[in-house]
């Protein structure tokens, strides 16, 4: 078919690792078979690293899956070859296949958590797999293992070798699959979204890890992803796919610089970056078309903003060289079409000036919230044993928010972002009433919402609502979308009978679905449906904040890209304020008005966007910013790696709760005074360090300077 | 717009998708050989407790000694028993009772079950505590001990029995009710009803408990085929249905004593009891099975 297939394997080590050939494999379904990866053909060199990108039911996974051949019933590889070091792995048996798989093509899987045996230790888990392929004896194993934690930069491996995987923090067990994953040196790697449960400061590091481990092994790296950071940040190769099938291969720095298909482009341009301002983040239209019943012409087509009449017929276009260059694209006018330049306007211009001058709509004082450590009512009370005196009894008390304070405007959006643990969700349920707070004070539009009855916060919640992170389980199954979002009107007396049924069409049309959706299930819709469906909900009842807990993060980014210009279009219509809750820091950035850093639930910064994008930074936010895997390959990063991890907020450090990990730790002050939260300037932009002004200003803005003048004439009332 | 306003308002019963979801629901449970013979088999039983005195022979109650205690033949397929009753007519009025009881029994189980079973799983703490554990102490017990104990002080009556039953069975439904629930309140549906402003029992009754009933549907069908059981049992220590009513149990009670003479007096009743637990039994199981989402992931 291309170049690549046609290579010769006459000899062994002249051919390519790995040289997948028209691979199909297909699922067997109720209402007929299913191919979920369709003519896959591409080829993988020793000691490169090849992506997979793609959203969710693109085929990746099955691709991957298929080369090592884990295809369960009712899924079957019904075509094509897979040529690994010159053999089809295809026609082995299946106890030849279990010498080759985690000896010759090992597996790093997504999820840190569940991927380790609970009851096993690591060391038995990581010797377990060299004893399998190796004949070496028990203590020999044993050796390897503590070498290979070792090698992924597990401290004191001698001693951890013998711990559960629960001791260890979710980057570290990541750590221990990735040195099963090399203990018995293969010659390929697939990696299947290895960072996608992780941090973003983990996620740095793990990346860096597979990086460094693979120039010093030599290793094939086959990264599965759906984060074109990630990809920029390690892969020589990149293979995109979209509903089963490859629509592009080409070099790294093609496939960013020029990229043939447009489906490629169109995913390039829907990432919210750090570092570029968009009025409107450009967007596909609907969604991936159902594997079970193509379009039949490209399946692209109909999304696609090229498309032509030629387009629309004919089958899906095969993979095929691009004029004379190595990229290859499924796309009939790929020869024609010039992509490299995004068609986005750089520079936004429609960040709506906030009028701060008013009271605020939404204001918390020193919110705290503590969790009982343990279940039950005895569960946390602990025993501590002080320096040789008699035992002492206290209760112990996770802190998630600890003295957190902000306010929204009207029509004014606020983040909090923060890693996973660090409180941003409690807080947003706390200032709610979602949970009771421990203590604080939450005003709404001046009504002191931390003192109202039961009754008076339900009949509040009119003028307060949320959307949640997984469309899926925030909308009940059993009840229609016409039922789900008018209910919320007939609860709150909006609107009842012919009048609600009229609103909730009107509604439905307003986020971008069709009257009858109100007659359907939630799992008639995809995943970004259901999330107009949610925003839907909320509108409902006409509220004047919408708290958004990570609306977008269970959702593919040609999806996020529509929902958040959805968010924004209706704050301009409705002057809506939102509470928005995310731990990617590209799509804050590109919705946010003022954010909130948080660290171990307390805000190390706040303040306008782009100052916070800006110096002087808290050292956490410049690690967090310097962490994001950007989708460009050119741009190089100054990445400060965080050591160690998040610690625990039972026992939260003292002084400033960063000092732990802190690359600019001063000294004593640090561990013992807690540095209050500090103005840096008049534009409302607090910093909690003791570090100075200059020595936090050291590195530049991590986005192209916006018209200062102006931003700042409006926020300083 | 004005054709879609229409299609509105004349809005069937049942949507489009619900029927799908019906058929596809038909489609598995047909497909499911252990549910459709344990269907068959009830759906016969039923079939039979309806029409059982059109079926019947002879009366159940009227006595014949010159055919007492005769082998089975053409005239008496399951022969008669120490008084001359045909017994194939006593059993298939018998199915009466074993039927009424079973539903019976485990409607009321359901009734209360469900519902102690559900509010304790969402609301937790100290509720659910309490509730649970009063349920854990009724467990405790043997089932039929528990039943008989009701029944000496309640008197042996069918509708006792029933009753009796009900409160045995209560505590299965309410645990299997209560780990629904407590799946279900952790998913963010219920916070959306918190945060919409909606009362604690519209969210028990109105949003959790609809997603809850799959589990209960199958506990209810493998307990009515112990229910049938535990009747029998308790009629045949006396407590249960009263001479000269049909109930299998009792049947065997009287057959017991004719074991070496008319084993038939025994061998039919049991029986009968035996293919009633059976259906019942594949009917739940098979149940579970089709309602199982992680088989229906496979499918």
């Amino acid at each position: 078919m291309s170049a690549h297939t046609t290579a010769t394997e006459s000899e062994q080590s002249d051919g390519p690792l790995l040289d997948v050939r028209g691979l199909k494999t297909e699922f067997r379904t109720d209402s007929g078979p299913i191919v979920a990866s369709n003519e896959v053909s591409f080829s993988l060199d020793r000691g490169e690293t090849m992506g997979l990108v793609g959203e969710s039911g693109a085929g990746k996974s099955v691709t991957a899956r298929s080369v090592m051949r884990l295809i369960d019933s009712p899924g079957e590889i019904t075509g094509g070859q897979v040529v690994f070091n010159g053999e089809d792995l295809l026609q082995k048996s299946d106890a030849e296949m279990r010498d080759i798989r985690g000896n010759r093509i090992a597996m790093i899987p997504q999820d840190p958590m569940s991927s380790l045996n609970p009851v096993m230790t690591v060391g038995e888990q990581i010797i377990e797999t060299i004893r399998r392929h190796q004949d070496v004896s028990k203590s020999e194993a044993r050796e390897l293992a503590i070498e290979s934690m070792d090698d992924v930069g597990i401290p004191d491996a001698a001693e951890r070798i013998d711990d559960y995987p629960h001791e260890f923090s979710g980057g570290m067990r990541q750590r221990v699959l990735v040195a099963i994953g090399f203990s018995c040196e293969p010659d390929l790697i697939i990696a299947d979204e290895p960072t996608t449960a992780l941090d973003v400061t983990t996620q740095a590091k793990i990346l860096d890890l597979l990086n460094e481990m693979q120039e010093r092994e030599g290793t094939a790296v086959l990264m599965i992803t759906h984060n074109l950071g990630v990809v920029a940040q390690t892969c020589d190769h990149v293979g995109v796919m979209y509903a089963g099938n490859l629509v592009e291969t080409a070099e790294l720095g093609d496939l960013f610089a020029r990229p043939r298909h447009p489906y490629t482009r169109a995913l390039i341009d829907s990432i919210p970056e750090v570092d570029t301002d968009y009025d409107e983040l450009p967007t596909l239209d609907g969604a991936m078309p159902d594997l079970g019943s193509l379009p039949s012409g490209c399946n692209f087509a109909p999304r696609c903003p090229h498309a032509t009449e030629a387009c629309r017929t004919g089958g899906d276009p095969t993979l095929d060289s691009v004029g004379d260059t190595t990229s290859r694209a499924a796309c009939i006018h790929a020869d024609s079409l010039d992509l490299s330049e995004s068609t986005v306007p750089e520079v936004g211009v429609g960040r709506s000036d906030i009028d701060r001058s008013g009271e605020p709509l939404f204001e918390v004082h020193n919110l705290k919230k503590y969790f009982s450590a343990g279940d039950g009512v005895f569960g946390n009370v602990h025993l501590s044993f002080g320096d040789g005196g008699l035992p002492t009894i206290e209760r112990r008390y996770v802190k998630a928010v600890d003295d957190v304070s902000f306010d929204v405007y009207p029509g004014e959006t606020v983040g909090l972002v923060g890693e996973s643990g660090c409180g941003k969700s409690t807080v947003a349920r706390t200032a709610l009433r979602l949970l009771e707070p421990t203590e604080g004070e939450v005003f709404f539009e001046g009504q002191p919402l931390h003192e109202l009855g039961s009754t008076e916060v339900r009949s509040l919640r009119r003028e307060m609502q949320m959307i949640f992170q997984d469309p899926q389980s925030s909308l009940n199954p059993r009840k229609t979308v016409g039922q789900i979002v008018g209910r919320a009107m007939e609860k709150h007396d909006i609107a009842t009978g012919e009048e609600k049924r009229e609103r909730v069409g009107d509604l439905l049309e307003r986020v971008g679905l069709s009257r009858n959706a109100a007659s359907k299930y939630p799992h008639e819709f995809s995943g970004g449906q259901q999330q107009r469906v949610a925003i839907a909900h909320a509108l409902a009842v006409e509220p004047k904040l919408i708290v958004c807990d990570e609306p977008v993060s269970a959702l593919d980014v040609s999806v996020q890209a529509q929902i958040l210009n959805l968010l924004n279009e209706i704050q301009a219509d409705e002057n809506i304020s939102y509470l928005f809750i995310s731990h990617n820091i590209g799509v804050i950035r590109h919705i946010c008005d003022r954010v909130a850093v948080m660290y171990l639930g307390k805000i190390a910064e706040f303040g306008n966007i782009d100052d916070v994008f800006s110096p002087p930074f808290h050292p956490y936010t410049e690690s967090l910013l310097s962490a994001v895997p950007h989708a460009n390959p050119n741009r190089e990063t100054d990445r400060i790696l965080l050591e160690g991890s998040v610690p625990s907020p039972i026992n939260p450090p003292s002084g400033c709760p960063f000092q732990t990990r802190c690359p600019k730790k001063i000294g004593d002050v640090c561990e013992t005074e807690f540095p209050e939260l500090e103005a840096m300037d008049q534009s409302g932009h607090f910093i909690s360090c003791h570090l100075s002004e200059a020595e936090m200003s050291e590195r530049e803005s991590f986005i192209t300077p916006p018209k200062r003048t102006e931003t700042n004439a409006a926020d300083s009332d | 717009m004005a054709t879609e306003q229409e299609a509105n308002e004349s809005q069937p019963l049942i949507s489009q998708s619900q029927r799908e979801r019906m058929a596809r629901f038909v489609r598995k449970f047909r497909s499911n050989t252990k549910a459709m013979l344990g269907f068959s088999i009830v759906v016969m039983l039923v079939l039979v407790a309806i029409f059982a005195p059109l079926i019947a022979p002879y009366s159940i109650e009227e006595t014949n000694i010159e055919d007492r205690s005769q082998a089975p033949s053409v005239e008496h397929p399951f022969g008669t028993d120490d008084l001359g009753r045909d017994i194939f007519s006593r059993v298939v009025m018998g199915s009466r009772i074993s039927l009424y009881v079973g539903f019976g029994a485990i409607s009321g189980a359901l009734a209360v079950g469900a519902i102690i079973g559900v509010v304790a799983g969402y609301a937790g703490g100290l509720t659910d505590e309490i509730l649970m554990r009063v349920m854990d102490a009724a467990m405790a017990f043997p089932p039929v001990l528990l039943a008989l104990t009701l029944l000496v002080v309640l008197g042996p009556e069918l509708s006792n029995v029933i009753i009796a039953l009900a409160f045995v069975y209560t505590p299965y439904i309410a645990r299997v009710s209560r780990s629904a629930a407590l799946a279900e309140r952790n998913e963010a549906y219920v916070e959306a009803a918190i945060a919409r402003g909606e009362s604690d029992s519209r969210i028990v009754f109105s949003e959790v408990f609809p997603n809850c009933t799959a589990p209960m549907l199958v506990q209810g069908s493998l307990n009515i085929s112990f229910a049938i059981l535990a009747e029998a049992s308790l009629s045949f220590l006396g407590l249960g249905a009263q001479p000269p009513k049909p109930s299998w149990g009792l049947m065997i009670n009287t057959g017991r004593g004719f074991m070496e003479t008319a084993p038939w007096m025994l061998i039919f009743p049991a029986l009968a009891i035996g293919i009633a637990v059976v259906g019942f039994n594949m009917l739940g199981d098979g149940l579970r099975d089709v309602l199982d989402p992680k088989v229906e992931a496979i499918e």
